[in-house]
């Protein structure tokens, strides 16, 4: 078989292995229960929880896996009989976004604020070349040295 | 008869400290310096008050005086000595009195320290400190009494919380209070600098040891905690979120962010009203910490602390942020600074934008620990913001501090240039490129954003160990010191600067741990007895099922051999403990740790023919606790450059006047 014929085989052979139910068995209980935090109050997430209430949701979950259900599928139960509230982050959509968007609008409008501001003050400061005023001319061992000197001079 | 002498030595604290700080004020205000001395002698005797008071409680608990209903409920006779001292903060009403006690030390030290210094600001401090003090000791008499006595005392009491009996319990409370305690002292002097209207640095010159010494006992407290969940909790992790965690991670941020920007108030006479804000922020977090662990309003690991001091400890953050906000909106016009920054990339720059995002991680913590809350009021659905949620929104932020620390060894001061900046930059960026590239057999190439943290943490590394380098070269130069000598010399000499270099350092190290839960593995398996399991390169081999008790306790415990490479490593004896009076047994892991990594065995439960395990390999974990030390060495070093100067014993002339601006 030449190759220009096996490589689509290959691919197809790929794909049907990648959809194939034994592959949808392959999903573990920790793969699920990782977005799930226990409702019993010990905040831990689902698989860490080592109380009777983290067992039962495990069970649940497990049993799902055993009867073929996917991921979302099982999510969806999960949230449908227990409430939002167990799920281990706000989702991302609708108003909870704003708890994922939040902190980074937050740290960008304050960022560029900064910004400004510095920008504003640099502006006003005298324009001074690189040779004037500026330490950063000095090489790093002329820093030092004076550096040193006035501590040699002040342990003197 | 002790319970009743601790009873009313906390009661006549109460007056003391009301006295004190009455004293302070009018004896300020009415020109009379024997006034101000007898307020300070006031707060000398609060320590002995509160002192008195603790020692009672202490030799109750040694007593097993069970009359009391704190004994009652936090001991019992069979519990060990050192749990019976860490019982008298194991609950509220203990944690209250080691709070008062912990703040009237503090306050005592400051009025010894400054007996001839800062005579103009002292008489504000002390008084910002005994209405801080007043509140808590009006909790401790009326409403959180520890010597309320019960009707009936029982034969026994009910223990202490098995959780809790733990070293790092011991430890990590009182760690935690000195760290929020501690930022008392700079919020009182902030505080009487804004009553007076002293608005340079003498505040924060004379807060700087305080604010070090504090800020290390709030990381040695998360640390702690972290070590107590990791050792204890047995989950496999060290901090999840949880919302009384991220309550003493805020105040440490802001705290952290202070300790930066004040060097730019020192050296630029700029952000003054910034640190205002920070100070204030610190301290009101503090007592958002508090408010939180105590009053329940959000779920929590911590339930056991839960009581309804919840609205008391809210109203009080009310009345601390209404007042020091109020008083520094009233003196904004004399905070604002006349310098300006001198180059858009300089040092002072870079510290801008590090306490923009540490305020940014305290802003996205304090977010994401509201937002139930928020989410509740809003669409009157409950939601959770679990760790999921804080490891994604922190991994982008956290990235960017770690580069700031990086870099900002390598901007100039004042301003930088772009000659500068590339032939700082180069050399280190080089390095820690070719290092990346060298741990690609180390640590894969599976997930990029693993491979730039590693790249950056070798980045943040090398430019750290090259200001240690060039410092010593040339200091070698200069004096002929051996390469040695000379660096030894360079920390000591300079001990602020390269102090902080160390913490950095620690910092990383605390990265690199965290950096290495990528690869962590996990498993879970039931294993028959005599039979092996296989978890990376250890084969695990369930030998037997032994129980003994210790002390009270009933140990349960599965002997676990451990191999590689066909060789005994060490036998784990991962626990349950079937505590009196404890309705679950809990679990006590197994844990063999190295450099490299550590292997960390749960029991999860047995049965006569095998067990469940759940294993993991927790790569790198010990250099988190490894880190931890430098940053304490670091912080050593650097409160080493912070001696207090030698003072006259004379009371300066200026010490009863009061500034034309002064608000009283």
């Amino acid at each position: 078989m030449r190759w220009s014929e096996r490589v689509p085989r290959i691919g197809v052979l790929f794909i049907l292995l990648l959809f194939s139910p034994a592959m949808a068995s392959a999903l573990t209980m920790r793969d699920v229960g990782k977005d799930f935090i226990c409702n019993c109050g010990c905040n831990n997430l689902l698989p860490d929880c080592d109380m009777e209430c983290g067992e039962q949701l495990r069970k649940v979950i497990a049993t799902k896996i055993e009867q073929g259900w996917d991921k979302p599928k099982i999510a969806a139960y999960m949230i449908d009989n227990y409430g939002e509230k167990l799920l281990a982050a706000p989702t991302k959509k609708g108003f909870n976004l704003t708890a994922w968007l939040t902190p980074f609008v937050a740290i960008l409008v304050a960022g560029g604020a900064i910004f400004a501001v510095v920008r504003r003050w640099t502006s006003r400061q005298p324009a001074a070349s690189d040779a004037q005023g500026s330490e950063d001319l000095a090489s790093l061992e002329q820093r030092y040295q004076k550096r040193l000197d006035a501590e040699l001079k002040d342990f003197d | 008869m002790m319970n009743t002498l601790g009873e009313f030595s906390l009661l006549l604290s109460l007056a003391v400290a009301a006295y004190s700080g009455a004293a302070a004020l009018l004896g300020h205000r009415k020109k009379r310096p024997e006034l101000v001395r007898s307020s300070e002698q006031a707060s000398l005797a609060l320590v002995f008050l509160l002192g008195v008071s603790t020692l009672a409680l202490m030799a109750a608990f040694l007593r097993n005086d069970f009359s009391l209903a704190y004994v009652m409920n936090y001991s019992r006779k069979g519990q060990g000595l050192a749990y019976k001292i860490s019982a008298l903060y194991g609950g509220q009403d203990g944690s209250l009195l080691l709070w008062s006690f912990v703040l009237s030390i503090f306050v005592a030290v400051v009025t010894l320290q400054n007996r001839y210094r800062h005579r103009e600001l002292m008489p504000y401090v002390t008084a910002t400190c005994m209405a801080i003090s007043i509140f808590f000791l009006s909790v401790l008499n009326f409403s959180s009494n520890p010597f309320t006595p019960v009707p009936v005392p029982p034969p026994d009491g009910h223990g202490l919380n098995p959780l809790l009996q733990n070293p790092g319990m011991f430890f990590h409370p009182p760690t935690l209070y000195i760290g929020y305690v501690g930022f008392t002292i700079p919020f009182a002097f902030a505080i009487a600098a804004l009553i007076t209207g002293r608005l340079g640095d003498e505040w924060i010159r004379s807060t700087r040891r305080w604010t070090l010494v504090t800020w290390f006992f709030l990381t040695l407290g998360n640390m702690f905690g972290a070590w107590w969940a990791y050792e204890v909790l047995g989950w496999g992790g060290y901090w999840a979120w949880d919302p009384v965690e991220n309550a003493s991670f805020l105040p440490w941020l802001t705290g952290t962010a202070y300790l930066h920007s004040v060097m730019i108030q020192e050296k630029k006479d700029m952000l003054k009203i910034w640190n205002m804000v920070l100070i204030i922020a610190t301290f009101g977090l503090s007592i958002l910490g508090t408010f939180l662990t105590r009053s329940g309003i959000l779920s929590s690991v911590h339930t056991f602390s839960q009581t309804g001091l919840g609205p008391l400890f809210l109203g009080f953050l009310a009345f601390v942020l209404l007042v020091s906000l109020g008083l520094l909106f009233y003196r904004l016009p004399d905070l604002r600074s006349k310098n300006e920054l001198d180059g858009l990339v300089s040092r002072e720059t870079s510290f801008l934008v590090n306490n923009l995002l540490l305020v940014g991680v305290a802003f996205t913590v304090l977010w994401g620990t509201f937002y139930p809350l928020i989410a509740e009021a809003v669409r009157g659905v409950k939601v959770t913001v679990g760790p999921p949620f804080f490891n994604q929104v922190m991994i982008p932020i956290g990235i960017a501090l770690l580069f700031l620390a990086g870099i900002c060894p390598l901007i100039a001061w004042r301003r930088a240039s772009m000659a500068n900046l590339r032939r700082n930059f180069l050399l280190p960026f080089l390095a820690a490129l070719l290092g990346a590239v060298l741990l690609i057999p180390v640590v894969g190439v599976g997930d990029p954003l693993v491979n730039f943290t590693f790249g950056l943490l070798l980045f943040v590394a090398i430019t750290i160990g090259a200001e240690f380098y060039r410092g010593a070269r040339a200091r070698s130069h200069m004096t002929g010191e051996g390469f040695a000598k000379a660096f030894t010399n360079l920390v000591a000499r300079n001990k602020r600067r390269y102090g902080g270099y160390i913490i950095h350092l620690g910092i990383l190290l605390l990265v690199l741990a965290v950096a290495g839960g990528a690869f962590k593995v996990e498993k879970d398996a039931y294993v028959k007895k005599g039979e092996s399991l296989e978890i990376g390169p250890y084969t695990l081999k369930y030998e037997d099922l032994v129980g003994y008790p210790k002390g009270d306790t009933m140990i349960v415990a599965a002997r676990v051999a451990v191999y590689k490479g066909g060789k005994l490593l060490q036998t784990l004896l991962p626990q349950k403990q079937f505590h009196p009076g404890s309705e679950q047994p809990h679990g006590m892991v197994a844990i063999r740790s190295t450099l490299k990594e550590d292997l960390y065995v749960i029991l999860a439960s047995y049965d006569p023919h095998g067990a469940s395990f759940r294993i993991l390999i927790n790569p790198l974990m010990m250099w988190m606790w490894i880190g931890t030390y430098i940053m304490g060495f670091g912080i050593l070093v650097v409160m080493g450059s912070e001696r207090p100067r030698k003072t006259r014993r004379t009371v300066p002339a200026a010490a009863t006047e009061v500034p034309e601006n002064a608000l009283v």
